[in-house]
């Protein structure tokens, strides 16, 4: 039994600091993005944007995976906000709606907190 | 169509032509009075389209080009994991080929090795993506809609065509037609099955030299493709965002920014409901919570 305990917390703690760096990493890029946006360097902006793209395009590949452990419910939700995100993100730089992508980076990270 | 005008008021005395001023419609229901004599019924208005059929078919072939961009993307990303696991497989394939491994040591490897075919075999299901919701647009003109379907550029059997302009202009965009973790053997048993796959060369499917082929020309054939599809995106983005700009003017552009905004606000409030429902997870949008290294979670290996 205290194994049982014992390997609850074990898989508690590894899975709570899995959303905790996944939360980081959302912040991060949002930071960047927002940092890009600040310095008005075309470079920097591609840069950024692109990271971005990256970034969603791996949650969209986690989240299209059926065996995913997530309701089917909330996995096509953050699928239609990764689409959203995704669309503004091959837009031209200049028609980005970026405060939509950080406000929807930052929901997500908000919801992986613990 | 052209609205009747009200003629029964009017009165008989003859009007010069020069002098005729026609008469103005209400714009506001208080001027109309029964003792109007110039007033028009309002002709039954139909609301103008916020898009014309034109802006689109222009959508349409941008969203056919991003929805190949995606694909592109997930399998040169997913490519790209499985060029690193093969590395792997090659190095525990050289350690299985000794003759004089341990067997404890063998096992171990043995082990190592199923784990990276699977992982193979993951990385290529997840350069799935949907396509399916793509309207070329000669669809979109006919009034038909596609099925979902997803797109592997990897594993599929067939190409992904993708439309490059309103006027049918098409690309084909082929797979990879890889088979399920490149042909790899599911077992590396004995020192002989590590040289096996060691030494089979390129043109022998289940060889490890042919998979690593197969890789580099995936690789290869991806990086052309994504210049291509990213060259006629961006033509087709700045013709459909012309066409757009265009209709918007055509329609005051109150309507068009109205529909940008509520699609906006629609999304927001997705992101705060998803945002609840996160929280009552357990997990996070890794599905293997077990992994917190960048060599197994995708995600993690972003960070840094």
């Amino acid at each position: 039994m205290k194994n049982a305990i014992a390997a609850y917390q074990q898989t508690r703690l590894m899975v709570s600091s899995t959303k905790a760096l996944e939360r980081q990493l959302l912040l991060q890029r949002s930071y960047q993005l927002e940092q890009a946006v600040a310095q008005d360097d075309v470079f920097v902006m591609l840069q950024a944007v692109a990271d971005q793209r990256e970034l969603w395009v791996t949650i969209r590949a986690l989240l299209l995976d059926e065996q995913h452990p997530f309701p089917t419910d909330l996995r096509q939700q953050i699928l239609e906000l990764a689409q959203v995100v995704l669309e503004q993100l091959q837009l031209p730089l200049s028609d980005i709606d970026v405060d939509l992508v950080l406000a929807i980076n930052y929901q997500l990270a908000e919801g992986l907190a613990d | 169509m052209v609205a009747p005008v009200s003629t029964n008021s009017v009165s008989n005395s003859p009007v010069s032509p020069t002098s005729y001023q026609a008469p103005v419609a209400p714009t506001n229901s208080a001027t109309l009075g029964s003792s109007s004599a110039t007033a028009i019924p309002a002709a039954p208005t139909k609301p103008k389209p916020a898009v014309s059929a034109e802006t689109e078919r222009y959508a349409a072939v941008q969203q056919s080009l991003s929805n190949a961009k995606s694909a592109v993307t997930s399998a040169a990303t997913a490519n790209t994991k499985i060029d690193e696991s093969l590395k792997q497989v090659r190095d525990i394939a050289t350690k299985l080929s000794d003759d004089n491994l341990a067997s404890k040591d063998r096992e171990k490897l043995q082990a190592d090795y199923q784990k990276l075919r699977e992982g193979i075999i993951k990385s290529q299901e997840q350069a799935s993506v949907r396509t399916g919701d793509q309207k070329s647009a000669a669809q979109t003109s006919g009034g038909q809609k596609n099925d979902v379907q997803k797109t592997n550029l990897l594993t599929d059997d067939k190409a992904l065509t993708t439309a490059t302009n309103t006027r049918g202009g098409q690309l084909d965009i082929q797979s990879s037609k890889s088979a399920k973790a490149l042909g790899l053997p599911e077992k590396l048993g004995t020192a002989a099955d590590a040289k096996a796959l060691l030494q089979g060369n390129e043109s022998q499917a289940g060889s490890l030299a042919n998979a690593e082929k197969n890789t580099r020309d995936t690789a290869a054939r991806l990086k052309k493709v994504e210049a291509n599809v990213d060259q006629k995106l961006e033509t087709s983005t700045a013709v459909a965002k012309a066409v757009k700009r265009l209709d918007a003017a055509k329609n005051g552009g109150v309507e068009v920014s109205a529909e940008r905004e509520q699609q906006r606000s629609q999304a927001l409030e997705k992101a705060r409901e998803t945002s609840q429902l996160l929280k009552s997870q357990f997990g996070g949008l890794s599905p293997n919570n077990n992994s917190n290294s960048g060599a197994s979670n995708p995600l993690l290996a972003l960070l840094r």
